[in-house]
């Protein structure tokens, strides 16, 4: 006990680099192999009744926490299949065991055995065996049209026709007006997949795999099978080439925050073009599950920051996806989104800082929020339910909603008279924590999304010392060498 | 193959091998640090070897001295003159132009357990615990199954459905959660040690360990005492690891 162990921050970056390349990695087709219902029984009660039943009805004990609800075999409905009907085919069954389902809770269970997930296909067959009894039909996809701006404008065409917008939105971002009455075959409310974070579709993201989807639908969602209403067949491939133009295959998750360094005046408007030529750093956002209410199924998973400072002030422009617009409305239950950037009072070069989750009783954290309907404010906190308005905050910010996304820069001075406020200072690494409301899905207070710390630094202004260097040491390794060979010499 | 017969060839390629062993074969990499330590050693040792009679120091020289004097390797001369300058330079740019990294974050990851706590307004005796549902063998497949009922309500979304510290939320946080598979998390440890990380979580440890940047809630104010010890017994018999026991006092 007592060893001192390094835990590189690198593990965030391995993890979406995983992701990445699990999603880049086209599925090999797996020879199917006759399974053993009855060993595969063995397995199921001890890797999937948890979430799915001990009767295979989706109504273990974890399915009340878990969204999307886990599925109920005993309907013999299948979200992913290569098939043109209803019924999958095994290697369709065996690949989703193995690869998992990103965006639920379905792991890979690429850590059993081969064997065991062959004999899982046909004990999960059997909880519907009626509905195999015809057996699977090859889907013909149409040939593969490769993406060009062309192809990419005529999926965009498409996608309006046959009204994708309606659920997934204009750009995909899942914010389409019928989003709110979208129901699954069980009555659970479903949410449209959100076509800009492609590491989030459930039956992956391969080019194949995104056409197999449009053409043949996901059985018990309402996402219907569009091969015979598109134009022309070749249109699924147009479409799935205007889908995967909606965002970046990965979303490459940052470990440090750079605040870059700028002289001139710093932009409001967050749509400014001055944003889009800043690099951004995606963070990953998770639930608040420490204290109650419990936030299991957070709204927002992924907060893109870009910041900048200059002489006087700090800024920082934050872009997430948030799929409906909302203000404080108890009585609906709706609360206003809102975000929060969390910093320690003062910054110090130790280790200590206070409790992540917005600090505690003996140590408190300075917030930078920005709320929907109140704009930016500035805080202090010693827990999430102990928040109070910094007096004399001299923070300000704009805010814009578009097609599903929140853009918002947030401004305060880089120094600070307050103790109760940090002030910034270029080449220090400051811990930077963030949390999210999505005020429409019901998070308010606690019922949040967030980060542990991560690091913030400001950049030191632009040096000339990376061209200086080098040419002194190379000239003087050729001095060094010129004087080993006189003395070899002489 | 007569220029392997070369004390300089030879001392180039034993450092080669060394650097390639060293550089790939060793899973998963170690640190450049590390691996810059280890060349240091290797090239002293080699250095030994070379000088270890005249005879052999000469020959190890003489290349070298040859391409500096000899008239006949005047290009090769020529070439190193100008090539080592700019890898020296070239490696000063990446030095000078390389992006910081975040700092890495030390901890203590089992430091050492307090001798007793308080757990709701009772003192537990934690040196010398033992889990009391182990006494009852017919008692025990309840428990176990209790527990695992109890871990996929509250421990799920990290510790992962294969409790191995990869669950939904796992790659957003760090310290990542335990990997309960893994020989070095529950396999070492007495149950009573899980018992207290269980109870008091994140804010519970002691500084070394970063109590602030800890996500593992404090479970005494969610589940009993003996749900703590059901999810204890579930962790072992869902992964097949046993506790590590106490020392027999003599």
């Amino acid at each position: 006990m007592g060893g001192i162990a390094l835990i590189p921050s690198l593990t965030v970056l391995a993890a979406a680099g995983l992701i990445a390349l699990s999603l880049s990695a086209a599925p090999s087709p797996v020879a199917a192999q006759a399974g053993d219902a009855a060993a595969g029984e063995a397995v199921y009660e001890r890797k999937c009744a948890g979430c799915h039943g001990d009767k295979g009805d989706g109504k273990g004990p974890a399915a009340e926490l878990l969204a999307p609800k886990p599925r109920d075999f005993t309907a013999g409905l299948y979200k992913v299949r290569t098939t043109a009907n209803k019924v999958p085919t095994d290697q369709d069954i065996f690949r989703i065991i193995t690869d998992g389902m990103p965006g639920t809770s379905m792991p890979a269970w690429a850590v059993l055995p081969e064997k065991d997930r062959w004999n899982l296909v046909a004990y999960i067959k059997a909880f519907a065996a009626e509905k195999f009894k015809e057996g699977p039909k090859k889907l013909e996809l149409p040939k593969d049209v490769a993406s060009s701006p062309e192809s990419i404008k005529r999926g965009k065409e498409m996608f309006e026709a046959i009204e994708c917008h309606k659920c997934h939105g204009t750009e995909g971002r899942a914010d389409g007006p019928s989003r709110a009455e979208l129901k699954d075959e069980w009555s659970n409310p479903i949410a449209p997949a959100n076509l800009a974070k492609p590491w989030t579709f459930r039956g992956g993201a391969g080019r194949t795999e995104i056409a197999t989807r449009l053409a043949n639908g996901v059985l018990g969602t309402p996402m219907p099978a569009f091969l015979d209403s598109v134009e022309k067949p070749e249109d699924i491939w147009h479409l799935t080439n205007f889908i995967l133009s909606l965002g970046a295959a990965s979303p490459r998750y940052a470990t440090l925050v750079t605040v870059t360094a700028v002289s001139d005046a710093i932009p409001d408007d967050p749509n400014a073009d001055y944003w889009t030529k800043v690099a951004p750093g995606n963070i990953p956002l998770m639930g608040q599950v420490i204290v109650d209410p419990r936030n299991f199924n957070p709204a927002i998973d992924l907060v893109s920051i870009r910041a900048v400072y200059n002489d006087r002030e700090i800024a920082f422009h934050l872009t997430w996806d948030d799929p409906t617009q909302s203000a404080d409305d108890p009585a609906k239950k709706l609360y206003a989104d809102a975000i929060s950037l969390q910093f320690p009072p003062q910054i110090t070069s130790g280790p200590e800082r206070p409790y992540f989750l917005m600090g505690d009783g003996s140590d408190a954290v300075y917030l930078l929020r920005w709320e929907n309907g109140k704009g930016v404010s500035e805080a202090t906190a010693n827990g999430p339910t102990k928040i109070a308005p910094l007096a004399g905050a001299e923070a300000t910010g704009k805010a814009v909603y578009t097609n599903g996304q929140y853009r918002v820069v947030i401004k305060r001075p880089l120094g600070s008279k307050d103790a109760a406020s940090p002030a910034f200072s270029p080449a220090v690494f400051t811990p930077v924590a963030f949390q999210a409301w999505d005020g429409g899905a019901g998070e308010a207070g606690t019922k949040m999304s967030l980060t542990s710390w991560y690091y913030l630094r400001l950049e030191e202004p632009q040096s000339n010392r990376r061209f200086v260097i080098p040419p002194v040491v190379a000239i003087l390794t050729l001095a060094v060498m010129l004087l080993v060979v006189r003395v070899a010499n002489r | 193959m007569s220029f392997l017969r070369s004390r300089f060839v030879q001392a180039v390629l034993v450092l080669v091998i060394a650097f390639v062993v060293l550089r790939f074969g060793i899973q998963p990499p170690a640190p450049w640090s590390v691996l810059t330590l280890y060349m240091s050693i290797v090239l002293l040792a080699v250095l030994v070897f070379v000088s270890s009679d005249s005879d052999s120091w000469r020959e190890f020289v003489r290349p070298i001295r040859a391409t500096l004097i000899s008239p006949d390797k005047r290009r090769a001369r020529l070439g190193l003159l100008i090539a080592l300058p700019l890898l020296f330079g070239y490696y000063a740019y990446t030095q000078a132009a390389a992006k910081p990294q975040a700092p890495p974050e030390l901890r203590a990851v089992h430091p050492a357990p307090p001798a007793s706590m308080p757990f709701r307004g009772k003192e537990i005796q934690i040196t010398g615990l033992d889990n009391p549902l182990r006494k009852d063998q017919a008692t025990f497949k309840k428990h176990v199954a209790a527990g695992a009922e109890i871990y996929i309500r509250n421990c799920l979304y990290c510790h992962g459905d294969n409790l191995d510290g990869k669950g939904h939320f796992a790659y957003g946080f760090n310290p990542p959660p335990a990997n309960f598979q893994d020989p070095g998390t529950i396999a070492m440890l007495q149950e009573a040690y899980l018992f207290w990380r269980i109870a008091k979580g994140g804010p519970g440890l002691p500084k070394e360990s970063t109590p602030w940047n800890s996500v593992m809630p404090a479970w005494e104010d969610r589940l009993t005492e003996g749900q703590i010890w059901q999810v204890i017994v579930y962790l072992y018999d869902a992964t097949g690891q046993q506790p590590r026991r106490w020392e027999e006092s003599h």
